[in-house]
C-alpha cells in the first residue's frame, strides 16, 4: 500500500523544496545570509513539509482508494459475507490495511525528504552560489535526530488517521453506486482536515 | 447452566430456527412488526413476500447482521446478534449463506473465495483445502474456475461459485437472499435443482428468501408470508397454495402470470 504513491510523492516534494528555496532564496540574499538556505530547507522538509506533503498525497491516493473499496464491498454485501463466514470485516479488511501503511508511509515520508532537500540544494546550487558539498557540510551541522524522528512520528500518525478515516467513510456505505462516490469524497475531505489538524496539534504540542 | 447444542444434537424436524415477535426499527422506520416464524430441521423454508416487504431485514436478523434482543430470534438455538466471539466463529460455521449478488470477495479467486472459510478456521494444509475447493465447485457443476477472478464469471456461475462457498464448511442450515435475482429462467430452475440437491445429499434445512413463484413451488416444504413488515401467514406449501388470503393469492398469481 502506498509503494505506487512513491513517484508523485517523489515528483511533488522535489517541487515543493525548489519553490520554497526559491521564495527563501531572495530574501535571504539581501541579509547575506545565504547559507541559511541550508538550515530552512533541511528543517522545514524534514519536520514539516515532506510528512505532510507526503499525507496528503497519500490521503487523496490511498485514502480515497480504501474507502471506495470498502464502500463498494458494503454495497455488495461482501462485507456481510465475511461476518457470517465468521471473519470480523475491520480485522479482515482494515488491519492489513493499516499494516502497509504503517510499514509503508515513514519510507515514502523519508522520500519526500531527500527529494525536497534536493529541490533546495538544486536552488543553492544555482541562485546562491553554495555548492553541493557546502550545502551537505551545512546540512550535517543544522540537522538534528530529533527532527527526523518528529517527522517519522508525524508520518505514522498521519497514515493512522488516513486509515482509519478512509474505512469509517467506507463502512458507512449505503446501497446504491452514488454512495461510494459520496463516502470517497467524505473520506478525502475530512481525512486531509484530520491530517492538517493534526500536524498543527503536535507542531505546538513539540515545537 | 445452559448447554449450547452441537450441530450433530439436532434432529430432523427440530425447531431450529424460532421467531418471536420480532420487531424492527432501521433509521426510525418500523420494518419489521412481531414477526413469529419457526423452521424446522431438513425442510425448505420460503420466506415470501413483495418487494419492500421485509424479507432481507428479517434475513439480516437471522444472520446475526441487525440486532435482536433476548429469545426474539433463535437460530441453532442462540441469538446470532449477541454471540461472544468465539461462539460466533461456531455459530458462522454452522450456517452457510448465498448472498443476492454472490458476494465473492473480487480481491481473491474464484478457489480462494471459497476456501477462505476452511483457511481461517482450520488448520488443513493448503494442499487439502484445494481439494476440498475444487470438490465443492464439482458438487455446483463449475468446471476449471479455481483461478478465475469473480469479474471472469457469468450471473449463473457466480451464483454457483458462491453456493460452493456456502457450502464448504458442511452448514447445518444455508441461507439463500433472493436466488434467483438476475438469472433467466433456465438457468434459476438449473439452481434451484442444485439446492435441492444439495440439500438432500447434505442433509442441510434451507432458509430461502424470495419472490419467485416458479422456485418456491419447486422447493418450499414450508412458506412464511410477509405484507408490510407483518407475517400474515404460517404453513406448509399445500396450505399457502389453498389459502384464501387476497395478498397471498395475488402474489401467486402474479407470479404464475410471470
Amino acid at each position: 500500500m502506498g509503494v505506487k504513491a512513491a513517484f508523485i510523492v517523489g515528483a511533488m516534494s522535489f517541487i515543493i523544496g525548489l519553490v520554497l528555496a526559491l521564495q527563501s532564496a531572495a530574501q535571504l540574499r539581501t541579509l547575506g545570509a545565504n547559507i541559511y538556505i541550508v538550515d530552512l530547507t533541511v528543517i522545514a522538509m524534514m519536520s514539516e513539509m515532506g510528512p505532510l506533503i507526503t499525507a496528503i498525497l497519500v490521503a487523496g491516493r490511498t485514502g480515497s482508494s480504501i474507502a471506495a473499496e470498502i464502500a463498494t464491498m458494503n454495497v455488495t454485501s461482501e462485507t456481510d459475507a465475511l461476518k457470517t463466514m465468521g471473519l470480523r470485516p475491520i480485522r479482515f479488511v482494515v488491519v492489513p490495511k493499516m499494516h502497509g501503511g504503517i510499514l509503508t508511509m515513514p519510507f515514502l515520508t523519508i522520500l519526500a525528504d531527500v527529494m525536497g532537500i534536493l529541490g533546495g540544494l538544486v536552488i543553492a546550487a544555482t541562485y546562491l552560489d553554495i555548492s553541493p558539498l557546502v550545502f551537505l557540510n551545512r546540512m550535517e551541522q543544522s540537522l538534528l535526530l530529533k527532527d527526523i524522528v518528529f517527522g517519522i512520528v508525524k508520518s505514522l500518525v498521519f497514515i493512522y488517521l488516513i486509515v482509519i478515516t478512509g474505512s469509517y467513510f467506507g463502512f458507512r456505505a449505503e446501497k446504491g453506486a452514488s454512495a461510494v462516490g459520496k463516502v470517497t469524497t467524505s473520506a478525502v475531505v475530512v481525512s486531509i482536515s484530520l491530517v492538517i489538524l493534526a500536524d498543527s496539534v503536535m507542531g505546538l504540542l513539540f515545537y | 447452566m445452559e448447554t449450547i447444542k452441537t450441530r450433530y444434537s439436532w434432529k430432523t424436524g427440530d425447531r431450529i430456527i424460532r421467531v418471536n415477535g420480532l420487531n424492527s426499527l432501521i433509521d426510525g422506520r418500523q420494518i419489521l412488526t412481531d414477526i413469529s416464524m419457526e423452521a424446522r430441521m431438513g425442510e425448505i423454508t420460503a420466506i415470501l413476500g413483495s418487494s419492500g416487504s421485509g424479507k432481507t431485514t428479517l434475513l439480516k436478523h437471522l444472520l446475526g447482521i441487525y440486532p435482536s434482543a433476548g429469545r426474539e430470534v433463535e437460530v441453532l438455538g442462540r441469538n446470532p446478534s449477541e454471540l461472544e466471539e468465539i461462539d460466533e466463529v461456531q455459530f458462522y460455521q454452522d450456517i452457510g449463506v448465498l448472498y443476492q449478488e454472490g458476494a465473492l470477495l473480487n480481491s481473491l479467486t474464484v478457489g480462494e473465495n471459497i476456501g477462505l472459510p476452511l483457511e481461517q478456521h482450520s488448520k488443513l494444509p493448503a494442499d487439502l483445502i484445494e481439494r476440498i475447493v475444487r470438490l465443492r465447485l464439482q458438487l455446483v457443476g463449475l468446471g476449471d474456475v479455481y483461478h478465475s477472478l469473480p469479474s471472469q464469471l457469468s450471473a449463473g456461475m457466480l451464483k454457483r461459485a458462491a453456493l460452493a462457498r456456502a457450502i464448504v464448511m458442511d452448514p447445518v442450515v444455508l441461507f439463500c437472499d433472493e436466488p434467483g435475482a438476475g438469472l433467466d429462467p433456465v438457468t434459476l430452475s438449473q439452481l434451484d435443482r442444485l439446492i435441492l440437491n444439495l440439500q438432500k445429499l447434505l442433509g442441510m434445512t434451507v432458509i430461502m428468501v424470495t419472490h419467485e413463484v416458479n422456485s418456491i413451488r419447486r422447493m418450499a416444504d414450508r412458506v412464511v408470508f410477509l405484507d408490510k413488515g407483518q407475517a400474515i401467514f404460517r404453513g406448509t406449501l399445500a396450505e399457502a397454495l389453498k389459502s384464501p388470503l387476497p395478498s397471498l393469492q395475488e402474489f401467486f398469481a402474479r407470479g404464475d402470470a410471470k
